[in-house]
C-alpha cells in the first residue's frame, strides 16, 4: 500500500471530493488522516463545507414560476428596457465632470509673451505690504492713470511655474524653443541639466542637491 | 384542436421545449419548476444576495424563453441555463463592484436586510441559532472566494455538474477547470482554518459550532 505524506493530502483530498480515488489510495489516505491532526482538520473542513452546502440549500421563494410567467408576455411584445440605466448615466456624468475638473487643472498657461525674455528680466517677487485704509484712501483720490492693459490673474499654477522658469532656466544644448518662445524643456529636463552642469563646475558635493529655490 | 398541456411529472426537458416553441407559452413553466431552485440557489451562492439572486434567477428564464429559437436541439438544457444565469451573475457583481465607487449609493441598498423565508425558522431557538451562524460562516468562505474560482466550485458542488458540463459552461478548457476547482478547495479549506484561529483567540472553537 503506497505511503501518504502530507503535502499530498490536497490533491487526494481534491481527488476524493470528486469521487476519483482509486486502487489503496482510500485505505492510504484514511490510515494518514487517523495518524496526522494537521491534515484531518483539512479534511473535516472540506467535508464540512460540502455538508453544509448540501444541507443549507436555498430554494426559489413561492410564487416564483408565476412571477416568471407573468413576466413572459412584454417579453413577447418587446423588449425590455435596459435595467440599471440610470446609474450608469450617473456614472459617465460623474467620470464627466471629474475629467473636466482633471482636465482644468492640468492644462499649461497659456504663454502670450516669450517667456525666456520675460524671465531673465523677472524682478525678485515684491515684498508682501498690507495697505493701510487711509493709504488705500489716497490712492484712490489720486488721479487715474491710464490703465494698462488688463492681465489676467495669476493662478497658482502659473506662479510656480515661473519660479520654476526663474530657478531653473533653460539650457542651452537643450531642446530648441517652440515659436511662442515657450522653453519645450520641461522641468524635470531642466533641473536634470542644471545638476549636470553644477557637476561640470565643480560644484562641492553637498551644494548638487539643495532645494531649487536655493540655486542661484 | 388545442394541444394537451404539457405536465411537469411527464414531459422531458426536449418536449417542453418543442411545445414552446411551437408557441405554447404555458408549457415553458415546465421547465422554470424544474430548474428554479437549482438557478436561484447558484444566484444566491454566487451573489450571497437572496434579493439579487431572485432577480437573477428570474431574468435568467426569461432570456432563455427569449432566446429559445437559439438552443441547439438534442443539447443539454441545463447546462445552457447555467451558462445564461452565470453570466447575468457575472455582469451584477462587476457592476455592483463598479456602483461601490459611486458616493450615492446607500449601504442599504448594497447590503440588503436577509429575509429569512418562514419555512427556514427553526422551532428550536438554539438550534436555529446555531444553523444560523454555520450558515453565515459558509456563505462567508464562499465569499472570500475570488470569483473564478467560487463559480467552478458551485457548479461543481452545488450543481454536481461534469469537468465536461463546466468546461462547456464557463468556456473553459478542462483542464483549468480542474486546477481552478482544486485551488477552489484548498483556498475553502485555509479561509475556514484561518476563520477558526480567530474564532479560537476569541474564545470559540469553529468546529464544535459547525459540526453540530
Amino acid at each position: 500500500m503506497p505511503t501518504v505524506s502530507c503535502p499530498d493530502v490536497a490533491t487526494l483530498l481534491h481527488r476524493k471530493a470528486d469521487g476519483r480515488l482509486s486502487g489503496a489510495e482510500p485505505e492510504a489516505l484514511g490510515q494518514h488522516l487517523a495518524s496526522c491532526h494537521a491534515c484531518r482538520r483539512q479534511a473535516e473542513r472540506l467535508e464540512w463545507i460540502q455538508d453544509g452546502l448540501r444541507a443549507h440549500r436555498r430554494d426559489a421563494p413561492s410564487g416564483f414560476s408565476a412571477r416568471v410567467q407573468r413576466r413572459l408576455v412584454p417579453q413577447e411584445a418587446a423588449s425590455r428596457p435596459p435595467q440599471g440605466l440610470v446609474p450608469w448615466v450617473a456614472l459617465a456624468a460623474a467620470l464627466g465632470v471629474v475629467a473636466l475638473l482633471v482636465g482644468r487643472g492640468v492644462q499649461p498657461p497659456r504663454v502670450t509673451e516669450p517667456v525666456v525674455a520675460s524671465v531673465v528680466a523677472l524682478p525678485p517677487p515684491a515684498p508682501i505690504a498690507v495697505r493701510k485704509p487711509e493709504a488705500r484712501a489716497e490712492v484712490a483720490d489720486e488721479p487715474q492713470a491710464p490703465a494698462p492693459a488688463q492681465r489676467a490673474p495669476r493662478s497658482t499654477l502659473r506662479v510656480q511655474y515661473d519660479l520654476n522658469l526663474r530657478a531653473f532656466p533653460p539650457v542651452a544644448g537643450g531642446r530648441p524653443e517652440d515659436p511662442d518662445g515657450r522653453p519645450t524643456q520641461s522641468l524635470r529636463e531642466r533641473r536634470r541639466l542644471r545638476h549636470q552642469q553644477k557637476i561640470q563646475l565643480g560644484a562641492p558635493a553637498g551644494r548638487r542637491h539643495l532645494p531649487f529655490a536655493k540655486v542661484k | 384542436v388545442a394541444p394537451a398541456p404539457l405536465l411537469a411529472g411527464e414531459a422531458d426537458d426536449d418536449d417542453a421545449i418543442r411545445a414552446v416553441l411551437a408557441g405554447d407559452k404555458e408549457a415553458f413553466r415546465v421547465l422554470v419548476d424544474r430548474y428554479r431552485h437549482s438557478i436561484f440557489n447558484l444566484a444566491y451562492r454566487l451573489t450571497g444576495r437572496p434579493l439579487d439572486a431572485e432577480d437573477l434567477a428570474q431574468d435568467t428564464f426569461l432570456q432563455a424563453y427569449a432566446h429559445l429559437k437559439e438552443f441547439r436541439a438534442g443539447a443539454r438544457f441545463h447546462p445552457w441555463l447555467y451558462t445564461i444565469a452565470l453570466n447575468l451573475c457575472r455582469n451584477q457583481l462587476r457592476r455592483k463592484k463598479l456602483l461601490r465607487w459611486l458616493p450615492f449609493q446607500s449601504a442599504r441598498e448594497e447590503h440588503p436586510r436577509m429575509v429569512e423565508p418562514p419555512e427556514r425558522r427553526h422551532p428550536d431557538p438554539e438550534q436555529a441559532v446555531l444553523e444560523k451562524e454555520r450558515e453565515g460562516q459558509l456563505q462567508a468562505a464562499i465569499q472570500a472566494l475570488p470569483l473564478k474560482y467560487r463559480e467552478v466550485f458551485l457548479l461543481r458542488q452545488l450543481e454536481e455538474l461534469s469537468y465536461e458540463e463546466i468546461a462547456q459552461v464557463t468556456g473553459l478548457p478542462m483542464g483549468t477547470v480542474e486546477v481552478r476547482l482544486f485551488r477552489a478547495r484548498k483556498k475553502l479549506v485555509e479561509n475556514l482554518g484561518a476563520d477558526n484561529k480567530g474564532n479560537r483567540t476569541r474564545g470559540r472553537t469553529y468546529m464544535g459550532s459547525g459540526r453540530g
